[in-house]
């Protein structure tokens, strides 16, 4: 079969299993006896093979392997995140199998725990007394009621003996100073009476007087009787709206200037 | 006594939630629970007790009165961290700049002003404040803490001590966990020399 150059040869049974042989050479397949009973033999051969059962290693049979097997990781000593891993147990198997033959490795990793032993050990140290009074000294606390409010001031000025002192000494001062008034008007009843009754005729007077004196000026301007002749009562109305509107805007305005600056907040927050 | 015992049980959550409505116990429940970690890390920073107070003391007044601004999704320990680092990190910037030489400082003119811009070396250890901190800063593993990179020092308190993970620590630095891992390492490295070192 092999001298003759018209029969099938190795490869080309092979490319005839694979499907992949050329039509001019499958015609003489299957008029050739002999390349016939060859082509199914091989056919029959392989066929056998692929049905050999598969036997299936042991558990952990690549760490077995690997530990044996000389890479170029294994050889490498170990890392910082080796290290890690080994204080926590999690160190691969192939990484442990290097670190139990070398004797380098062995050395830094039980330093590596004392080390981390200690670290963890070290003592947390205590502020000076009285710190969270001192801090919350100059905490402003969120006031949502004039309850809390009034909770918050009565803590802040009864904290401390000076603060009792300013407040006692402001009570007195407020309260001698109407219990005075009280007393000296209980006692000259008269002069008050005659002092509001002078102020009374006098105050109406002057003030009509003074209505009349603007009235006349204003009248005197140029300006005026354009104004006048503007101001319709629908106008009126929107700048009102509008004056009303700046205002609302000046407040919020305002209430965000007087916020905490939020860039110190931004940079903390992570 | 019962309002006590929730805020002592409850989360950091739930306390920040009470403190944002004014609650003044629970401002002062989170002052409890880290006010030592805190104070710990700052004395570990910046290896100063008067110091470490003042910049702890700044560290919750900052927090707490921005404390409406607290995202809950962030722990809490995690941003009161971040606040104290970041002080702690910005006076030694300060300081390094303000570096006077221990002869006086290079401006002072006069041996008058030289006197007195001069650091005083051996006052310090003559306070009892000064002798407390030799005390507890003075062990070796302190001190060999203290030679490292404030960076490092960091890294490695808020690894070590505070016992945070590599990824909390990347956020809350603001640095890549990459670089979180190596200043782990290198500080590690350094304190196991340094160590070594004194044992030999």
């Amino acid at each position: 079969m092999i001298d003759d150059p018209f029969h099938l040869g190795p490869e080309e049974l092979d490319l005839w299993l694979d499907g992949r042989l050329p039509a001019s050479r499958t015609s003489h397949l299957e008029t050739c006896e002999l390349c016939r009973t060859a082509a199914d033999e091989t056919r029959e051969i392989v066929l056998q093979l692929s049905r050999l059962p598969k036997a299936s290693p042991g558990v952990a049979f690549a760490d077995r392997v690997m530990a044996r097997v000389n890479t170029g990781a294994a050889a490498v000593h170990l890392t910082g995140d080796d290290l890690d891993a080994w204080v926590i147990g999690a160190l691969p198997a192939q990484r442990e199998a290097h670190l139990r033959g070398c004797a380098a490795c062995q050395t830094l990793a039980n330093q590596e725990r004392v080390l981390v032993m200690r670290l963890e050990a070290l003592p947390l140290f205590d502020p000076r007394q009285g710190f969270a009074d001192r801090v919350m000294d100059r905490v402003e606390l969120p006031v949502g009621s004039i309850a809390d409010a009034w909770r918050l001031w009565r803590g802040r000025v009864f904290a401390n003996p000076m603060g009792v002192g300013i407040a006692a000494g402001v009570a007195v001062v407020l309260g001698g100073s109407v219990a005075a008034s009280a007393a000296w008007a209980s006692a000259n009843q008269d002069t008050i009476t005659g002092a509001g009754v002078w102020m009374m005729s006098h105050g109406q007077q002057w003030f009509w007087q003074g209505v009349g004196m603007a009235t006349a000026v204003l009248d005197q301007q140029s300006w005026y009787p354009t104004v006048r002749a503007a101001l319709t009562p629908g106008r009126i109305a929107l700048a009102g709206t509008a004056m009303a509107a700046l205002y609302a805007a000046g407040l919020v305005a305002l209430r965000r200037l007087l916020s905490l600056p939020r860039s110190q907040v931004a940079r903390a927050l992570p | 006594m019962a309002e006590r015992l929730d805020l002592v049980s409850a989360t950091d959550q739930e306390i920040v939630v009470l403190a944002v409505e004014g609650k003044e116990a629970a401002y002062r429940e989170l002052i409890r629970r880290y006010e030592r970690p805190v104070f710990s890390l700052v004395l570990r920073m910046v290896r100063d007790r008067q110091l470490a107070e003042d910049l702890s003391q700044e560290t919750f007044i900052k927090a707490l009165n921005a404390i409406a601004s607290y995202r809950p999704e962030y722990k809490f320990s995690s941003w009161i961290f971040k606040i104290a680092n970041n002080a702690a990190i910005d006076h030694l910037r300060r300081r390094e700049l303000n570096t006077l030489s221990i002869d006086g400082s290079p401006n002072a003119t006069s041996a008058e002003d030289i006197e007195a811009t001069a650091l005083q070396v051996g006052d310090k250890s003559e306070t009892p404040l000064a002798e407390l901190e030799a005390r507890e800063l003075g062990t070796a593993i302190e001190r060999a803490i203290g030679q490292l990179r404030p960076e490092y020092r960091s890294c490695i308190m808020l690894r070590h001590v505070e016992g945070l993970a590599y990824e909390e620590i990347a956020q809350l630095l603001d640095l890549p966990l990459g670089t979180v891992k190596t200043y782990i390492h290198r500080a590690r490295h350094e304190l196991r020399d340094m160590l070594i070192h004194l044992r030999d």
